[in-house]
């Protein structure tokens, strides 16, 4: 099984005396930098080095490859661990916004904490200051991004401030913008460069609601949907394919092209087997291969009419050709896995892999190696 | 991407629209899409389909696309690909026997180009000059006498910029690719396109012009400029040097 390097590693590091957010710099490039020498550990030989505010020193880094320059890590007094918050050159860079949420949707591979973690918004504007000003796309996700309140305006501020050009993508559940108030500050924070993601699970609330485990959930999406769609932001729908959402899939897709015609993308997504979707399995897992006749439908309901369509988590061999240029290589890299059934398959360079933490038994048994006879 | 452009990339080498010569392709504006049907409207001029072949082939395309309740479907373009393919409509023989060995450069060239992202893994195949790879224009031709059929020139199109290039390029350090290494890369690009959703013939190593009309709808719906030419850009954005 081959995987995309990990965010994090060990290191020696001495001077540590509190939270740390620092941006790793070549030394030419720091000469060049407008951030100062606090902001700034220099990328020595055998080690990184600040030199202003109290040096500090990170050497014999277990998996030196982790850290690079133009990255963004976190240290922290008494721990030996490195984190990686912004990989340079990296698709899939995200602001971790908080771990509270509002619902609790079955397969959420991030499952909630209810801890009141709002001195996070501090180190978001702190990080958000040290990501390269030349990044072209930053997700922020969570738990519910929403739920800091004030503080999301500030960040989306603050991205707006550093980041100009920097296209912004949040996942949030759309619920909290039901209050013309907040979905208005939110809205107009960063209005031209923001993509807010928002999960749609069925065209029923008796379905959307038991997905997300959350009485009237569905009704303040879409009403939550219809103050963004007021505002003229970009809407983008994500769908999490499993059993419970597949029978009405084709259903959903008519909804969401017959009333919420404002929406620039739909995502159709197969499932990410982490946190709950590993112990709700049972009510959760439908292979596939067994679902490309709703996929299809659904797909090409949207697709014929216009409307951008993309797949997302869903291995090539295990879509028909005509579904194909749908799909996108979606998964970040950090978790990013071909398994060894993989090896000599023609179109893996262009396929989007696996989650490294799906194991076989979550494996469609469409999965297969394609030869080069079958294209010739 | 706005839906009219995603319409457009996904329509692309569906549409017999796409089946356009040089002269069609090089100007992408003359297509345009109705507001309110799903067929699309050329303001071309239609002379180009008067090769009686290439009418059968379109009648083919078109019987594909009524039955089909989509537009867009390599499944069912792969049909048309068949067996033959339609370079047998064109005078010359496909199979290429250039009469000079392609070169490519293994170190790195000087000037990178230009639409090439920066911060990327240096690509097993570098450009010996700008934004050529596999280019086929008169102007980079070597001065070897070059087989009359547009054809048998599409195929010996199979060159690097180098080979037209003055001996000190050679001097740099190149490694002659052997006629197997091109025909494999030549393979990657035809994959590349059927899983965009675009129809090259089967994927056998060999520019057909059903590829360079692929790789024409391709550059025409990614806004690159359209050659047919496996051009850098083209290439990455094909993602084929990755």
């Amino acid at each position: 099984m081959s995987i995309g390097l990990p965010l994090h590693t060990h290191a020696a590091i001495e001077g540590v005396e509190r939270v740390e957010l620092l941006k790793v710099l070549t030394p030419e490039e720091a000469r060049g930098s407008h951030l100062g020498e606090t902001d700034v550990l220099l990328l020595e030989d055998e080690a990184l080095v600040r030199r202003g505010g109290g040096p500090i020193r990170i050497s014999s880094l277990r998996n030196p490859e982790v850290v690079g320059p133009g990255d963004v890590v976190r240290l922290r007094p008494g721990s030996s661990l490195v984190s990686v918050l912004y990989r340079r050159g990296s698709t899939s860079n995200t602001l971790f916004a908080t771990e509270r949420c509002n619902s609790l949707c079955l397969m959420c591979s991030q499952p909630p904490r209810d801890e009141d973690d709002s001195w996070r918004v501090g180190e978001l504007l702190r990080q958000v200051s040290l990501v390269d000003a030349d990044e072209p796309q930053l997700g922020i996700t969570g738990g519910e991004p929403t739920l800091l309140g004030q503080g999301l305006a500030d960040v989306l501020t603050a991205c707006r401030t550093y980041l100009p050009s920097t296209h912004m993508h949040v996942l949030t559940n759309g619920r909290t913008f039901k209050d013309r108030g907040w979905a208005e500050r939110w809205g107009s924070a960063h209005p031209d460069h923001v993509t807010w993601a928002v999960p749609l699970y069925a065209d029923v609330a008796e379905i959307h609601d038991e997905v997300v485990a959350a009485e009237g959930a569905f009704l303040e999406t879409l009403q939550g949907l219809y103050e963004l769609g007021r505002l003229g932001a970009a809407v983008e729908i994500r769908v999490v394919l499993h059993a419970i959402t597949i029978p009405r899939l084709p259903q959903l897709a008519a909804f969401i092209y017959r009333r919420l015609p404002f929406v620039r993308h739909v995502a159709l997504m197969g499932l990410e087997p982490m946190g709950f979707a590993k112990s709700n399995r049972d009510r959760l897992w439908i292979d596939p291969a067994d679902y490309i006749e709703q996929l299809r439908a659904a797909a090409f309901h949207l697709a014929d009419r216009g409307m951008s369509l993309s797949l997302y988590n869903l291995p090539l061999c295990v879509l028909p050709r005509d579904l194909w240029p749908f799909a996108q290589q979606s998964i970040s890299a950090w978790k990013n896995a071909y398994p060894e059934i993989c090896d000599g398959c023609v179109v893996r360079p262009h396929c989007g892999g696996f989650f490294a933490s799906a194991g076989p038994s979550w494996r469609s048994r469409a999965v297969r190696p394609l030869k080069l006879e079958e294209f010739a | 991407m706005t839906w009219r452009e995603r319409l457009a990339l996904l329509l692309g080498a569906a549409s017999p629209f796409a089946i356009a010569d040089h002269s069609a392709a090089a100007t992408p504006n003359t297509l345009l899409w109705t507001e309110g049907g799903d067929e699309p409207v050329s303001l071309q001029p239609l002379e180009f389909w008067n090769d009686p072949a290439h009418t059968h082939h379109l009648l083919q395309l078109a019987g594909h696309r009524s039955h089909s309740s989509h537009s867009s479907h390599s499944s069912h373009r792969s049909h048309v690909s068949g067996s033959g393919g339609h370079g047998s409509h064109y005078s010359g023989t496909p199979s290429y026997t250039p009469s000079y060995t392609p070169v490519l450069p293994v170190a790195p060239a000087a000037p990178k180009p230009v639409s090439t992202p920066a911060p990327r893994p240096a690509p097993s195949y570098q450009p010996s000059s700008p934004s050529t790879l596999f280019e086929a224009s008169p102007a980079a031709r070597p001065s070897t006498p070059a087989p009359p059929s547009s054809a048998a020139g599409a195929s010996s199109g199979l060159v690097t910029g180098s080979a037209g290039q003055a001996p000190q390029d050679v001097a740099a350090g190149v490694e002659r690719l052997s006629q197997d290494d091109i025909s494999r890369f030549v393979q990657r690009v035809q994959i590349a396109l059927m899983i965009k959703g675009y129809d090259p013939g089967p994927a056998d190593g060999v520019l057909s012009p059903k590829t360079r009309e692929a790789l024409r709808a391709f550059q025409t719906a990614g806004g690159l400029t359209v050659s047919g030419n496996m051009d850098m850009a083209t290439l990455h954005a094909l993602g084929v040097l990755k």
